[in-house]
Parts: structure tokens; C-alpha cells; sequence
């Protein structure tokens, strides 16, 4: 699944660590997410989508097979 | 341009549960081994009504490790974040894969008669030492 954390993050002027004690994660899972590592639980993908007051496709895609 | 929101009211509460995380984690450490001690000696008297030494460290000891592996396992399950759970979950079920892979087929042939009696100590040993390998292998993949 390919995401928009890093950019909408940085837009925020955010680090890893700010983002993640806002989502009450650890900086690591942030860090796995951003580079795909990691696809957050349908709870953790609400949260985010909530911080950043957009909905769950407007930051998380399916990435589909060319 | 809007210049970018660094104030993070959450960041300090962030630092906050880490810091209340370590004492947590502090906490149980020295909860099981007063526990542990306490343990030891009340069984130690309940068992022959006076102090023995040996019978008190032993017991003292099996209390501390079976308190202090529960107490950890019950504070990590609760606090660390999904990534750290998946690992980990990930990591032991490896582990336990490997044990049954050696383990059953060893058991088998010793009981044919084809190999020594099972040894649960290796068993143990490789299913620890697998994890650990693979916890550390997804962590390494984490940090490239």
C-alpha cells in the first residue's frame, strides 16, 4: 500500500517523532509506515486520517500491479 | 506562505507515556523481586516451619523469573505499538515453527530408535535462538 504520511507530514513541518507521539505510536512504526514497511491497522489509519483531517483513501492507496 | 505548525502539544505528552512506560517497566522489576523474596521465604517457613536456605534461594528465584517474564510480557503486550507487536508475534511464531520442525521429527525418530532421546533444552534453545534471529532480521530490514 503506498501512502502520503511523508509528504503531508513534512507539509506540517512535523518530525518523525512529533508524528508519532500525536498518534501515540512509537517513531519506528512512523518511519515503517512512510517507507511502506508497514501497512497501519484500519484503527491507526483512522487516527491518521483524522490528524490530518482527510479521509483514509486521500492518504492510503492500493498499489495496484501495472 | 503559511508557515508550517510546529507547535505539538502532543510531542511532551508523547515523551510523558515514554517516561511513564520506563517506570512502569521499573515498577514490575522491582515488584516481582520484593514478590519473589517474599514468596521464597513464606514458602520456605510454610514447608518446614523454619528457614532453609537453599530451598528459599530456589524458590526465590523460580518466583522472580516466572513474576518478572509474566509482568513484562502482560506491560509490553500493553503498551507497545502495533509494528512492535506485529514483530514480535511474528519473531516467536518463527520460533515455535522451527521447534515443531526439529522437534517432531526428532521425537519420532527417537522413538524408532534412529536417534537419541529429545533433548527439550536444544529444543528450546534453537526456538529462542530462531526469534531472536528473526526479530533481529526484521529489524535490521526496518532500519536499510
Amino acid at each position: 500500500m503506498k501512502n502520503r504520511l511523508r509528504i503531508l507530514r513534512a507539509e506540517k513541518g512535523w518530525t518523525q517523532a512529533e508524528l508519532a507521539g500525536r498518534l501515540d505510536v512509537s517513531r519506528q512504526a512512523v518511519n515503517a509506515i512512510e517507507n511502506g514497511k508497514h501497512d497501519p491497522s484500519l484503527s491507526l489509519a483512522f487516527r491518521i486520517a483524522h490528524l490530518f483531517d482527510l479521509t483514509v483513501e486521500q492518504i492510503f492507496a492500493e498499489q495496484r500491479p501495472d | 506562505m503559511t508557515a508550517p505548525d510546529t507547535s505539538s502539544p502532543f510531542t511532551s505528552s508523547g515523551e510523558a507515556r515514554s517516561r511513564r512506560r520506563r517506570r512502569v517497566f521499573y515498577a514490575i522489576c522491582l515488584f516481582s523481586l520484593l514478590l519473589g523474596l517474599a514468596t521464597g521465604l513464606g514458602l520456605g517457613l510454610a514447608k518446614d516451619g523454619d528457614l532453609e536456605l537453599s530451598r528459599m534461594t530456589a524458590w526465590s528465584f523460580a518466583a522472580i523469573g516466572g513474576l518478572l517474564i509474566g509482568g513484562v510480557s502482560f506491560w509490553f503486550y500493553k503498551w507497545a505499538d502495533e509494528v512492535e507487536v506485529k514483530d514480535n508475534l511474528w519473531a516467536n511464531t518463527f520460533g515455535m515453527h522451527v521447534a515443531f520442525a526439529v522437534g517432531i521429527p526428532w521425537a519420532i525418530l527417537a522413538e524408532m530408535g534412529h536417534a537419541s532421546d529429545l533433548s527439550l533444552s536444544i529444543v528450546f534453545l534453537l526456538m529462542a535462538g530462531s526469534a531472536a534471529l528473526y526479530y533481529s532480521a526484521v529489524k535490521l530490514w526496518r532500519m536499510i
